[in-house]
Parts: structure tokens; sequence; C-alpha cells
């Protein structure tokens, strides 16, 4: 269970980007945010960013058609 | 859906793509379908050639054994009727005095651009004469390496006028045309575009441009062609009547249609002053201008230059 | 309409939409994530896409196997409207082909940034900004009497200039690598949307001229002849129309085949902004003569420079939008 949520489905782009990259870099080194989204490109956009900035993906788990929930935890520095 | 149903549509696409590309490739730059019956690629061996062009253009050079035929020459210039075919008894002795006789089969030629040799071909075609035009007139021979010779060529023998037939239908009369104007039948279609279309044309006729279709000069495109001629209705056996500026642009329309497999083709021997004189309907210039929009989007909807 | 204008129309559309749904392509992202994420992957997918479709028609129209026009240099419409463009695409959440593939996927969101798109268009062709379009357009500048290239403009041979430019950036994109090859998404990899889009923008160059229509993919004129024909009954409908046509449905298919189809309704600030960006995006495009597709792809690839400017211009228009509405916000996030 991530420690906390955020519900970006529906949003359009780069929200998705945008309100994810704010609120894992306000969390706690370590702990972990699980963002739901049903975007294919955003869920792209959001991997390869969190990836490429040395969070780590936890996991991505499949909610159904287009929806997912991408769980990441930040990084510890 | 499973994966290989995905991979299906997915190559399903694929393969639509290749073929909208492929037909768009052989569309561009096929030839018409009777094309092979109107134009020569090259001249055959012991073929009558005949230059088409004037007397300068002649003098600096043309096919060797090949005599002059000005496309002109087939016109008469009266105040009166300006620009109107000769009579057939005219016509003939013309032809006699190059020393063609009937049975011959003849390629006519100018400079590539189509501005004489459509129209000796069609008067010749008109008599009952196998012609052909060859594919980008003179520069094109040379450019295949052609040695052109000058002088004069004098007839193989003085031929007098033979027996022409005179009986022939593909030169219509103005009273042909004013005919065509009120028969929905036939298509009448006037061989200018753009402007000249535009400021004035006759009623019921739609414009179907030699130039339009050949817009580098010389030799109709075939998707400038289908562009012209599809959107106007017409099909192999459709009647057509054609008029245009000067009998020279009727005959390139004429040709053109022909060479597109449009079979049943007339034309007005004469310019089109003569019908505008004599008094036939014309189309309200403002309403009757066509105009064929394009969605490319750095322009507004434009007609047709 | 010719049954072959109709059918290489909706082949060519179906297989662009689908194109574009497969990769999530769209220059909006590729533009922005320079700047704002520091990620060049949508933006490589562009780049592979306009320099295939660029040699492909520089070596079928140098061969004259196929005729080109060149969009005008209209330097004042090409910068005014290419900004215009790059803000109204952040703002509307996606570029004119990014918009209409979305609309096949379900996001209402682009639904209503079509509309503004349409709208737009129609208001800077003939509506309240003309005059402004027709001071824009109103100095052309030509090179030698022909439209202005990359390659008239320095002097040069356009076969050369047209396989030069993909050979340089192709060797770029070669070095760069292609990256994670898998997305997260499950969709296609750049190199694989980049090279697909740019065969099907030479399809379209094909086929459209073909039918008389001698250019290639563009959304802004195909749009704006639905909007006419809806909004005022004049019917300009042509190969472009049916393209577009065939976009939505391609991308429709695609997300349906895949299970990405889903009805996306962002909260209601949203919805205005992604409208309101559709009306600027429009009226950019319509000044500028283009957009994405219509300048930023088929423009380069016959190397208009009046689509280089505009493309630049997008690119400058978006990145201003992006910085104030995202990157200022997220600088002092993090700070």
């Amino acid at each position: 269970m991530a420690d906390t949520q955020l519900d970006m489905r529906g949003e359009i782009c780069p929200y998705p980007l945008v309100e994810s990259k704010n609120a894992v870099e306000k969390l706690e080194p370590g702990t972990t945010i699980e963002v739901l989204i049903d975007y294919p490109l955003a869920l792209d956009n959001v991997t390869r960013w969190a990836q490429s900035a040395g969070h780590e993906v936890v996991e991505t788990r499949d909610l159904g058609p287009s929806e997912w929930a991408l769980v990441l935890r930040r990084k510890k520095t | 859906m499973n994966g290989q149903s995905q991979k299906l549509v997915g190559l399903v696409m694929a393969v639509a793509v290749v073929a909208a590309a492929a037909s768009g490739l052989w569309r561009l730059n096929r030839p018409f379908p009777e094309y092979d019956q109107w134009f020569a690629a090259q001249v055959p061996q012991g073929a009558v050639v005949i230059d088409a062009r004037g007397s300068l253009s002649y003098s600096r050079g043309h096919i060797p054994g090949a005599p002059r035929l000005w496309s002109r020459d087939f016109l008469s210039y009266s105040a009166a009727l300006p620009g109107v075919l000769k009579t057939p008894d005219e016509i003939s002795a013309i032809l006699g005095a190059i020393g063609l006789a009937p049975g011959r089969a003849v390629v006519v030629y100018d400079q590539g651009t189509g501005a004489d040799a459509p129209l000796v071909a069609m008067v010749l075609t008109a008599l009952g004469v196998s012609a052909k035009v060859l594919a980008g007139g003179f520069d094109a021979w040379v450019a295949a390496g052609g040695v052109p010779s000058t002088g004069q060529v004098a007839p193989a023998l003085a031929v007098s006028p033979g027996e022409w037939a005179t009986d022939q239908t593909l030169l219509v009369s103005a009273e042909a045309i004013q005919g065509a104007q009120s028969n929905d039948e036939i298509l009448l279609a006037d061989a200018r575009g753009g402007i000249d279309f535009a400021i004035g044309h006759l009623e019921m006729a739609v414009s179907v441009s030699a130039t339009q279709m050949a817009p580098d000069g010389g030799l109709p495109r075939w998707s400038e062609a289908a562009w012209v001629v599809d959107p106007v209705g017409v099909g192999p056996e459709t009647p057509v009547m054609v008029y245009g500026t000067d009998l020279a642009e009727a005959a390139r329309t004429w040709l053109s249609l022909r060479a597109y497999g449009i079979e049943n083709v007339q034309v007005f021997a004469g310019p089109f002053q003569v019908l505008a004189a004599a008094g036939l309907a014309m189309e309200d210039p403002v309403a009757g201008a066509p105009v064929r929009a394009s969605s490319v989007c750095f322009g507004a909807p434009v007609a047709p230059q | 309409m010719g049954g072959f204008e109709l059918i290489s129309g909706l082949a060519v559309g179906l297989a662009f939409g689908y194109a574009l749904q497969r990769g999530r392509f769209c220059v909006n992202t590729g533009f922005r994530d320079i700047l704002m994420v520091k990620d060049s992957t949508m933006f490589r997918a562009w780049a592979l896409a306009v320099i295939v479709q660029m040699a492909g028609v520089t070596v079928l129209s140098g061969l004259d196997f196929m005729p080109i026009t060149v969009p005008p240099f209209w330097w004042a419409a090409n910068i005014a409207g290419g900004l215009m463009f790059g803000v109204g695409m952040v703002l509307a959440g996606g570029c004119s082909s990014g918009t209409c593939y979305r609309v096949g996927e379900g996001m209402a969101g682009s639904l209503l940034a079509l509309v503004g798109f349409g709208l737009g268009i129609l208001l800077a062709d003939r509506g309240a900004l003309q005059p402004l379009q027709d001071v824009l357009r109103s100095d052309i500048v030509f090179v030698g009497g022909e439209q202005a290239t990359l390659a008239n403009v320095i002097g040069i041979n356009p076969m050369w200039v047209g396989l030069a430019i993909p050979l340089a950036v192709g060797v770029w994109l070669w070095r760069g690598g292609s990256g994670n090859r898998q997305y997260a998404s499950g969709g296609w990899a750049w190199h694989i949307s980049g090279f697909s889009l740019g065969a099907i923008g030479i399809a379209a160059w094909l086929s459209s001229s073909s039918v008389g229509r001698e250019f290639g993919l563009s959304m802004t004129g195909p749009i704006r002849t639905w909007f006419v024909l809806a909004l005022s009954g004049e019917n300009y409908l042509d190969w472009g129309s049916v393209m577009i046509a065939g976009l939505i449905v391609g991308s429709f298919v695609a997300a349906w085949v895949h299970q990405e189809l889903r009805w996306r309704v962002p909260r209601g600030s949203r919805m205005l902004q992604a409208g309101g960006g559709g009306i600027v995006m429009g009226v950019g495009a319509q000044i500028a003569g283009g957009c994405n597709i219509g300048h930023s792809m088929t423009g380069m690839s016959v190397l208009s420079l009046g689509s280089a400017v505009t493309t630049i211009g997008i690119l400058l228009g978006a990145w201003v939008m992006a910085y104030i509405l995202f990157i200022r916000s997220m600088a002092a996030q993090s700070a």
C-alpha cells in the first residue's frame, strides 16, 4: 500500500507528468506514492521521468483497460 | 483482442499504406490509355514525317526529309472569319503540294510544346489519315541524338489533290456547337481554362484545358488530366464538342482527350470569337466561373490557374 | 469525388491515425519535454519522421516521379502564426495531430480542443481576424521567382540538401541510440513510429498528388473544409478531408484493438483551457498556413523555408508557454 495517492485519471497532457513530478519531489525520501493514470502517453512520460531522475518504479499495476496504478518511491538524496 | 489479431490489424494498415503509395506512383506516371495510338515515342522507319512549325524554326534545323507544313497554313484569316479552317479543296491542295497522298501514315512534330503539331494531326485525322504526334517534338528528338538538317525538302513526287475523305465529321460548324448547348447528352468543352474561361465562355460549356493537363507544356500528365477530366464526368463514350481561343488550342484538348481514351470528340473549325460573334448564348461570367478549391492549408480556396 | 481519391485518402488517414495512436506521437510533448524534463524521446520520433519523408520526397520529386508544392515564405505569418500555434498547443494539451488522434481514443479535452481548433481557423480565415491574416501574409519572399527553400536560398540543388539533412540528422539519431525500447504502456518505440509516420507521409504525397492535390499530410486545411461545410454549406471536401476523417477512425481502431479506448474527462477548468488553447492553435495554424504536420512535417520534407521558420516559431511559442504554465511553478516547487 503506497503512502500517498494521486489521481491523474482524465487529465490532459502534461498535468499527469507535472503533478506527479511535484508530488514525488515533495515526498519524504524513501516513501512511496501511487499515481492513478489512464492515458498511455502519461504512463510512458511519468515512468521515463521517474527513471531518469533516479526514483524507483516500484510497480505498474493494471487496473483495467488503459488504467494503471504507478507506484513510485522517492529517491533517498 | 489477442496479440495475433492486433498484429493483423497493424499489418492491414501497413498494406493499405503501401498500396496507396504504389497506386499513387503508378497513377502519376502512367501514360494515357490510348497514348500509343496518338503519340509516337520516336520516328518509325519509313514513316512520312511532317514538320508543323513556322519557317524560321524550320530553317534553323529540322528532321531530315521532313517537309514543312505549318499549322497556320490550314487556317484562313479573312476579316470576317479569322482563323477559320480552310475548305477541304484548299486543304487537299496543300497536302498534295508537299507530296502527301492518301493512305500514308504520318508522324507530325513541332518544337515540343504542342503549339502546332496537334492541329496538323487533327486536320489529317479529319481527312482519314493516320497521324501521330511525336512525343516531345523536335527538342526531344535532338535530345535523343537526332542530327538536324537545314534546307528545303522537295516533295518526292508532285501529287495532284488526291481523293481525301471530304465527308468528315470531326470538324464541325457553329450550328453544331449551338446544338450542343441545348443537348444534354453532349459535353461542350472549352479548351481554355483559368481567367480566359472565367471572364466569358459559352453557356453550358465546361473547362477542359489542355494547358492544365500539361502544365509544363508538351505532354499531358495522367494525374493532371485526371484532375481536369474526371470531375467533368466524361466517359469513353461521351460525345464531346470542343472549342478554344483558336484551332491550335482546341486541337490540343482534342488530342489530350483522344489519348485519354475518349473516342467521340468533335472540334469547332474556328476560333472562339467567331462563336461569340455568331450570337451563341454566353454564360454569365461571374456565376459561371468554376472554383476548384484545395485544402492545401497555405491557401484559401483558389480558382484553377 | 473519385473512387481513388476516397479510398486512398481513407487508407492513408486510417494508417496515419493508427500509427499516431500506437506511437503516442505528439509534437507538443516532443517540443515541450526537451525543456521541461530534458527528455528528447518524442522529439526524436518527430525528427525521424521528418527526415524519412524528406529523403523519400526528395528522391521521388528529383527523379520527376511526383510533383510537389512548396509552402510560401510569408515570413510574418510564419513567425506570428508559429508562435501562436506553439502557445495554443501547450494550452490545449496536444498539437493538431495529437488532438485529432486523441479524439479517437476518447479524450474529452481533445474533443473540445478540436472544436476550438476549427473555430480558430475560421476566425482567421474568414472571420474577425481575417484582416490580421491578410496583413501578416502580405509579404512573401521568393528566391529567384520560386518559393523559398532551404536549398535555393543558399543556391544548392535541392537533391543535395534533401539528402544531406536526413543523413546528418540520421547520424545524430543513430548515435543517440534507441534507448529503452519497451515503453511502459506497450506502444511503439520512437524509431518505429518515426519511421512509420515518415513512410505514411510519402504515401500521402503520392496518392494525394495523383488526384491533383499536390501536397502531403496536413491538418489545418482538411479540418477547415469540414468546419466550412458544417457552418456555411460550401463543399470543398477533398483528399485531405477524407484523410482527416480516416485519422480519427484509425486512432479509434488502434485504441480499441489494444484496449486503450476510454472516455477521459478532465476537470472543468482544464476543459476550458483545452478549448481556449484549441482556438489559439487554430488562429496560429491558419495564419501560418500550416501546423505541426502541414509545416513541420510535410513542408519540411520539401525544404520550405516558410515551414522551417514556422516550426521554429512553434518551438519557441511552446517553450514560452510551457515555462509560464509549468516550468516556473515546478522550479518554485523544488526550490
